[in-house]
């Protein structure tokens, strides 16, 4: 007890009286578990998953550690991976080893791994950012994020020309939608996930909020998951006969197949319309890069027609 | 009351028959009342969705849960006729965690152009696991019990198989997980007309041999006097039961405990004959699946979220089981399975052998923390220096390796007194469903409570393994037959935590594939301070039960032995089991519930010769430790750097060992 206090008066001290101590500009950073400090700002970033990879290689930095990186290019595709980085394994358990052979001095996790950040704070300070699964607007929250990410890393002017990438995009895609379908033709997005189940995104989702700052009306606006979807069978596309259907990918082939050709799906309204959308992979829990990736996926596979 | 079956069938029929008219009209209704009931039946109008759902989703969901309800429960009949078993079933016998490994491997895996051929890979997947359980449980004195027993491992064994497939494969895990939960959603006839026709033949083949299976169900040695060609005639009859049951999951994944509890349920209602059995199961069978079908579609789309068929059926058929338990004296005598003690070897000198052992460990832990491969699978060396640097690979290898360790002791203490007390070579915390219940607690308080405090979710779970150890010992106050009892009490809690896990991890999103690796019993998330906490309560349970290891060895006689002798012998096995119940809790937290080296550690140790309890229990520690020290290093190195669960790997290492004993004893 007094050998501690003891420590802490010297360190007192020591910060006090440091010459350069005024001049280090330590910048300390509360987040969602804790706080973390730092000198100079971090350049070895790992990331454990997906929606911070794509913020922080938005940024302009490439991360030193990388979980998952052969589901990344099937799921997320855009921006690149860099050439080179460790990879640490799955997502919900990045590897311990590999990440302290990457030496980082930043690990970024979201909730999900909560469980461990202790563990990871003993390899590198560690940032805890959820973007998903709280029922938050997701564009705010990756907003919210990627501002955070870019004030700790001293990328801030990075991330303000991010920001009004995205305004611009947004604004540039809506206008192109409403071009084709008119200003009330609202859209549900959709993923195929089985031989029998979607998820219908709604209002919390990334594709819901990007739309709603598209200014394109969506068509569900009920209840959801966690993580901003509503999980059923084809009925719950039945309130949408008059409105716009667009799936996204990847999809098993011979599942999208059975699904687009059952009977519950043709006889509806969209089908019958020819208002049913194929969007190429997108990431839908990513950051702002694939909001605007998904915003110009839409605006051009609707330029481009109906899918058949 | 006992009613004449004749009443029984027609009251229960009649029952039966009406509910499920009822449901149907109950469908029918909104239609009904604008008279298009007609329409929306057989020819819907293409412009109301209403009527389109009604003829394309509504209406096969109702046939095809009749059909798959019937089906499972006429191969259900059959099965257990043949075992003369009434706890046979499809899924009990690993018929269904067959098909399902073989459809998992198969959907992921195949080409296109292989397509035409799933229904023959997938029988071939049912045939096999029903061949291993039955080659394991056959030629055994007491072969009612090894043959659920012999299926419980085999599920554990392929549902492992199907877990490390599953989380490789992520992208299809919410359709398979999905199909593996039995979902009867449907967006059209095809599925109803691709089953339609293998079900009207299997079952029609089955009833041709009904007559067969009469004389079958007097025994083998009734039959073969009668002149029936018995092997011949089983074989065609399993394979006729493994074939419905493998069509209907395929085509609308698992649905459980039909198959089991409706023909047991009949036959303890006093349908003897096969021929009205199988009859009345098929009606029973089939209206009970679609009632709860019904019931279940009410509740779906609630929160965005849905509920699975299978999933619920198990739920509501497993309680069942510990009811038809009770009702029912089915199990034989209760010292039949002492025959079954494994012969001793003796492998050397017990000490010998013990320092081996020990020496094995030590050696084994150094290896394991300096030793390890990389992406290449190249052997790489840390050298042991680091390990005392603070914050290091070393460390972290130390902290989950020291934890497996931890948990493997903890388990084979646990598992040695539950064999020991239970009179029972094959009962562990696993199998006993104690692992299964602080799981659940646990998966319970998590995903539907939002507990996230490995401490909180600890306490929680060492409460429910020992709710689930006073429940199972109220269940069995016969303690004659109380070993039994535990067994199969087991089975049941254990089913009920695959479907409730199945429901949950249906609901909590992208966290399924978290909440599966723990599951299957992951050290990733272990803590150091953690592993001390358990380490010190197992070392002082440890500690108390081998000061206690004259009066567990007499307990160990049997009770009548032990009471003569002048032994509490209830107090003391109440202290024994909840002894056993802790260590099963502190150890779940860590691996997970699935580990078997709670079953497998004790029982090697009495193979090698450590029969007194004190050597017994000390056996039993270090061949656990060791188990799970090699398991802990494979889940790290084998597929660097993705991670395999721990426990996953010493479920295949425990399942695995028990196969290969028992293909050695044929």
């Amino acid at each position: 007890m007094r050998r501690s206090f003891l420590i802490a008066i010297f360190a007192i001290c020591a910060v006090a009286f440091h010459p350069l101590s005024a001049l280090a500009q330590a910048t300390t950073y509360t987040h969602e578990m804790g706080s973390v400090t730092f000198e100079t700002p971090p350049t070895r970033i790992a990331v454990t998953n997906w929606s911070l990879t794509e913020t922080v290689i938005a940024l302009g930095i490439n991360p030193v550690a990388i979980a998952d990186p052969d589901d990344y290019r099937q799921w997320v595709v855009k921006p690149d991976l860099p050439a080179n980085f460790v990879n640490i394994g799955q997502r919900q358990s990045p590897n311990m080893e590999a990440l302290r052979d990457a030496k980082p001095d930043l690990i970024l996790i979201s909730g999900e791994l909560a469980a461990a950040y202790e563990a990871l704070s003993e390899i590198a300070p560690t940032i805890v950012i959820s973007t998903y699964n709280n029922n938050q607007p997701a564009l705010d929250s990756i907003r919210k994020a990627t501002r955070t990410i870019a004030a700790v890393t001293g990328r801030e002017q990075r991330a303000e020309e991010i920001l009004k990438q995205v305004d611009a995009t947004l604004a540039l895609d809506g206008a192109r939608i409403r071009a084709v379908l008119g200003p009330d033709q609202r859209i549900a997005v959709i993923r195929i996930n089985s031989d029998a189940q979607i998820n219908v995104f709604g209002p919390p989702s990334l594709p819901n909020t990007v739309m709603a700052a598209m200014n394109i009306p969506t068509a569900y606006n009920g209840e959801t998951t966690g993580w901003g979807f509503a999980r059923g069978g084809l009925e719950l596309l039945a309130p949408f006969a008059k409105d716009t259907i667009a799936f996204i990918e990847p999809t098993p082939a011979p599942v999208r197949q059975r699904i687009l050709t059952s009977p519950l799906w043709k006889m509806q309204g969209f089908a019958r319309n020819n208002r049913v959308y194929q969007i190429p992979p997108v990431w839908t829990y990513g950051g702002l890069y694939s909001a605007m990736r998904f915003a110009d996926l839409l605006a051009t596979q609707i330029e481009n027609g109906p899918y058949r | 009351m006992i009613m004449r079956p004749a009443h029984v069938t027609i009251v229960v029929s009649a029952l039966f028959i009406l509910l499920a008219v009822a449901s149907i009209f109950a469908d029918l209704l909104p239609f009904l009342q604008n008279s298009t009931a007609w329409q929306a039946l057989f020819k819907p109008d293409e412009t109301r969705f209403d009527q389109i759902f009604f003829h394309f989703s509504t209406l096969p969901r109702t046939v095809m849960a009749f059909m798959c309800g019937a089906g499972l429960a006429v191969a259900g009949g059959a099965i257990q006729t043949i075992f003369r078993n009434p706890l046979a079933s499809p899924t009990t016998l690993g018929v269904g965690a067959g098909v399902e490994l073989a459809l998992t491997i198969f959907l992921v895996m195949a080409p296109a152009s292989l397509a035409p051929y799933q229904d023959i890979f997938t029988l071939t997947g049912g045939m096999v696991a029903l061949g291993v359980v039955y080659l394991i449980a056959s030629g055994r004195s007491n072969a009612t019990l090894w043959l659920i027993l012999a299926g419980m491992i085999v599920n554990l064994l392929l549902h492992s198989a199907t877990q490390i497939f599953m989380l490789f494969h992520q992208q299809y895990l919410d359709s398979i997980f999905m199909w593996g939960a039995g979902d009867l959603a449907q967006n059209g006839w095809d599925s109803t007309f691709y089953l339609a026709p293998r079900l009207v033949l299997g079952i029609i083949a089955i009833f041709a041999l009904v007559r067969p299976l009469d004389i079958l169900a007097l025994g083998d040695d009734t039959a073969n006097s009668l002149g029936a060609p018995v092997k011949w005639l089983r074989l065609a009859i399993l394979t006729l039961a493994v074939f419905v049951t493998t069509s209907i999951i395929s085509a609308v994944g698992m649905i459980g405990f039909i198959g089991l509890a409706v023909p047991a349920t009949l036959r303890f209602l006093g349908f003897n004959r096969s021929k009205s059995l199988l009859a009345m199961s098929l009606l029973i069978g089939g209206c009970s699946l679609l009632l709860i079908d019904y019931v279940l579609r009410q509740f779906s789309g609630t929160g965005g979220d849905i509920f699975p068929t299978g999933a619920a059926t198990a739920l509501i058929g497993a309680p069942f089981v510990i009811v038809i338990l009770r009702k029912a004296r089915i199990m034989p005598d209760g010292n039949a399975n002492r025959q079954d003690h494994p012969a001793d070897y003796s492998l050397a000198p017990k000490h010998m052998l013990m320092a081996v052992l020990f020496a094995v460990l030590l050696m084994g832990l150094a290896l394991s923390l300096m030793v390890s491969l990389n992406e290449q699978s190249q052997v790489i060396f840390t050298p042991i220096s680091d390990l005392f640097t603070l914050n290091s690979t070393l460390g972290d290898r130390a902290q989950r390796t020291l934890a497996a360790i931890v948990c493997g002791a903890a388990l084979a203490v646990s598992g040695t007194l539950i064999q020991r007390v239970g009179h029972n070579p094959m009962a562990s915390p696993e199998i006993t469903g104690v692992s299964s219940a602080t799981a659940l607690a646990m998966i319970i308080a998590m995903v539907y409570f939002g507990f996230e405090g490995r401490t909180d979710l600890m306490m929680i779970g060492a409460i429910g393994g020992i709710i689930a150890l006073l429940v199972l010992l109220g269940l069995c106050r016969n303690f004659t037959h109380a070993p039994h009892y535990l067994l199969l009490n087991g089975l049941a809690i254990t089913a009920i935590l695959g479907s409730v896990v199945r429901i949950a991890l249906t609901h909590s999103g992208t966290k399924a594939t978290m909440l599966i690796s723990w599951l299957a019993g992951t050290t990733y998330f272990t803590r150091m301070d953690e592993v001390i906490a358990v380490a010190f309560i197992t070392a002082v349970l440890t500690l108390l039960t081998l000061l206690a290891r004259r009066p567990l060895e007499l307990a160990s006689m049997g009770a009548d032995q032990a009471v003569s002798l002048g032994l509490g012998i209830s107090l003391f096995r109440l202290a024994m089991m909840m002894a056993a119940a802790i260590l099963a809790a502190v150890s779940t937290l860590l691996v997970g519930p699935l580990s078997f080296v709670g079953l497998m550690a004790p029982h090697l140790a009495r193979i090698a010769g450590f029969r007194l309890a004190g050597a017994h229990l000390i056996g039993a520690i270090l061949i656990g430790a060791n188990v799970m020290m090699v398991a802990e290093w494979l889940a790290r190195n084998m597929l660097y750097p993705q991670q395999l669960p721990t426990g996953l790997i010493a479920a295949l290492i425990g399942t695995a060992y028990f196969l290969i004993l028992s293909a050695r004893r044929q």
